[in-house]
């Protein structure tokens, strides 16, 4: 027996009607949303060409001494050095330096958004309530649901990829900000409280301090997801590794898909193993076996 | 033992089965825009209930179809393709009969190029491509407004390199002008949809006979002052990939031939159906646009379409089999 559902053209006219509602919205908000995005579309195009713009051998010695001074670990060092020059040589470079622009500046996007929602969750029941739901949601929609709408408000290109991959990329940072903060031990919060801190010196000393390595752990998380949604983003036209990916499916070459693959791989694992090992460097009192 | 073996006949049984009626499948390649997957669930409907044959939907691309047609002899059936898009391998095949042309003319009157929203062509009074070049200002590419962009085609899709390559030959680099990538069909649509809801000039590519360019008011394929510049031109040059195209020239799009194209081997009569199926243009644009007001998936437009339209689809099957996909349309 079937379901008893509504009937057919109920349906169709509330489908249209959120149809003709958002086209509604979008000629109404569209110029205005894109205005007010303009900065961050402006910082995206001007890192990217930086990126693009820097010589290789340049752009390889800054990052080895900036993640040997945060990480000290020459092994990571070595394997970053192994895996760009790979990725040089298969002519990859400038579309890794396009997808590493886009995937640093959502993290950005991600952290700048998401610690501050994460300790409102922490420190509000009501606001974890509401919040909770709205990340579920944001990870589990099908990414293409809200492509079109994105698309739609803000053109094709830069803007809407990055919205497209923060959505999906920030609920890890606000996830672990909330659970690390609400770990901290309760008494060290006493403590601070009787040696007579206030309660944004308390966060900000005391809690995320201690909570750093969590919150350190959803970033990390943020930045894999982000580089995940690289491949959906360049559906709507963003250009770089997920773009080739995009091009070697679409005309079934297997090697530049193997390739542009994983070059997205070396991207991710660096990534990881350098805010992993910056993270252990700090925390050494943690006891890492 | 008893009950094992019992189980394995079974097993085998069903596995034969399933064998026999393989040989009999019809598979029925789902194009990847809604004629050419409408198309597809009619063929699979008239094939299934008319002639019998069991069937089956593959959605793909055309290159990847294409290649999977001539690597693995599946699917059998493509019904609207762009012989435009074809590429040299798939020309060669048609040519050694490895794979058959059988409808010339699916749809009648259909065409790509590049298109323009009404509106911006009424207003500043633009007819063809050369207008349009004269004036990227009103065109602006959303990552540097002082470029005028173009819409190009999705990867994967053959009309990509012609929209390179024709960006070359009007040397549109010096006028002003940027490629735009939509990433994807969905982007491509999403991209003309957001701009004309926001009032925004867009220019690029786009095909008609479709329900978006009626429901968005596109105009084109844009003709050329230069007219078509010759077969050499598009099918030595202006089609191939940008490094093996030197010296292309400007050309406006030629009207596009569209064909189905099936594997040898597949049933005479679902053949002799499949040749005498051809849509009017605009009996294609009409169902488009019922689909689009409905937000009908193509099964739902196939059997809309069968339903609608006996009188059209009577004159392309046998009697008989007209008479049994009518019984199963109730």
């Amino acid at each position: 027996m079937n379901f008893p559902s509504l009937d057919r053209d109920t349906i169709t006219s509330f489908k249209k009607s959120i149809d003709s509602g958002f086209r509604e919205f979008a000629s109404n908000w569209g110029e205005w949303f894109t205005e007010l995005l303009s900065p961050i579309l402006w910082l995206l195009i001007h890192f990217e060409k930086l990126l693009i713009a820097t010589p290789w051998y340049i752009f390889l010695s800054i990052i080895s001494l900036l993640l040997w001074k945060a990480t000290q670990n020459w092994k990571l060092i070595l394997g970053f050095l192994i895996s760009f020059i790979l990725i040089g040589l298969v002519g990859m470079w400038d579309d890794t330096m396009r997808t590493l622009a886009i995937v640093l500046v959502s993290t950005l996007v991600c952290i700048v958004i998401g610690i501050p929602v994460g300790i409102l969750m922490a420190k509000n029941n009501l606001a974890h309530k509401i919040i909770l739901p709205i990340l579920d949601l944001m990870q589990t929609i099908p990414q293409f649901v809200y492509l079109i709408p994105v698309v739609m408000l803000f053109g094709l290109g830069k803007i809407p990829g990055l919205i497209a991959i923060s959505v999906y990329a920030i609920p890890p940072v606000i996830r672990f900000t909330n659970i690390g903060l609400r770990e901290v031990d309760k008494n060290l919060k006493e403590t601070a409280q009787a040696l007579g801190l206030k309660r944004f010196h308390i966060l900000r000393l005391v809690e995320l301090s201690l909570a750093r390595n969590v919150i350190l752990g959803g970033v990390n998380q943020t930045v894999m997801m982000a580089l995940a949604m690289v491949v959906i983003a360049s559906m709507i036209g963003v250009r770089g590794l997920g773009a080739q990916v995009m091009q070697s499916i679409g005309n079934g070459y297997l090697g530049l898909g193997v390739i542009s693959g994983l070059s997205i791989v070396a991207l991710a694992i660096i990534m990881d193993r350098a805010i992993q090992s910056y993270n252990k460097r700090y925390d050494k009192w943690r006891d890492y076996k | 033992m008893k009950h094992y073996i019992k189980t394995m006949i079974s097993v085998m049984l069903i596995t034969m089965m399933s064998a026999v009626a393989k040989a009999d499948n019809i598979k029925i390649s789902e194009l990847n825009w809604q004629s050419g997957s409408m198309i597809a669930y009619i063929d699979s409907f008239i094939i299934k209930h008319g002639y019998g044959h069991d069937t089956e939907i593959v959605p793909g691309g055309i290159d990847a179809t294409i290649e999977s047609m001539l690597a693995t002899g599946s699917p059998n059936i493509v019904g609207e393709m762009w012989i435009s898009s074809l590429g040299d391998n798939a020309l060669t095949a048609l040519d050694n009969g490895s794979l058959v042309l059988t409808t010339d003319g699916v749809i009648q009157g259909a065409g790509e190029g590049w298109f323009i929203s009404k509106d911006i062509a009424e207003k500043h009074g633009l007819n063809t491509i050369e207008d349009v070049l004269a004036r990227p200002d009103l065109f602006p590419h959303p990552e540097d407004s002082s470029k005028g962009a173009l819409v190009t085609c999705p990867e994967g899709w053959t009309c990509k390199q012609k929209n390179l390559n024709l960006f070359k030959a009007f040397d549109m680099e010096a006028k002003g002008w940027k490629i735009l990538e939509p990433g994807s069909g969905t982007g491509l649509n999403a991209h003309w949809e957001g701009s004309v809801t926001k009032g925004i000039g867009a220019f690029g590519y786009y095909w008609t006979p479709t329900s978006f360019v009626g429901r968005l008011n596109l105009v084109g394929p844009l003709s050329s002052e230069v007219g078509f510049a010759g077969e050499d031109n598009w099918l030595k040059c202006i089609s191939l990939k940008d490094e093996m195209c030197d010296n292309p020239q400007p050309t406006q799009w030629p009207s596009s031939k569209t064909g189905t194209i099936i594997t040898p081997g597949v049933d005479q009569a679902v053949v002799d159906y499949v040749s005498k199926r051809t849509f009017s243009g605009s009996l294609i644009t009409n169902t488009l646009v019922w689909i689009e007001d409905n937000q009908a998936t193509a099964e739902d437009s196939a059997l809309y379409f069968l339903n609608t339209h006996p009188e059209i689809w009577t004159k392309w099957v046998t009697p008989k089999a007209a008479k049994k996909v009518k019984a199963s349309l109730k």
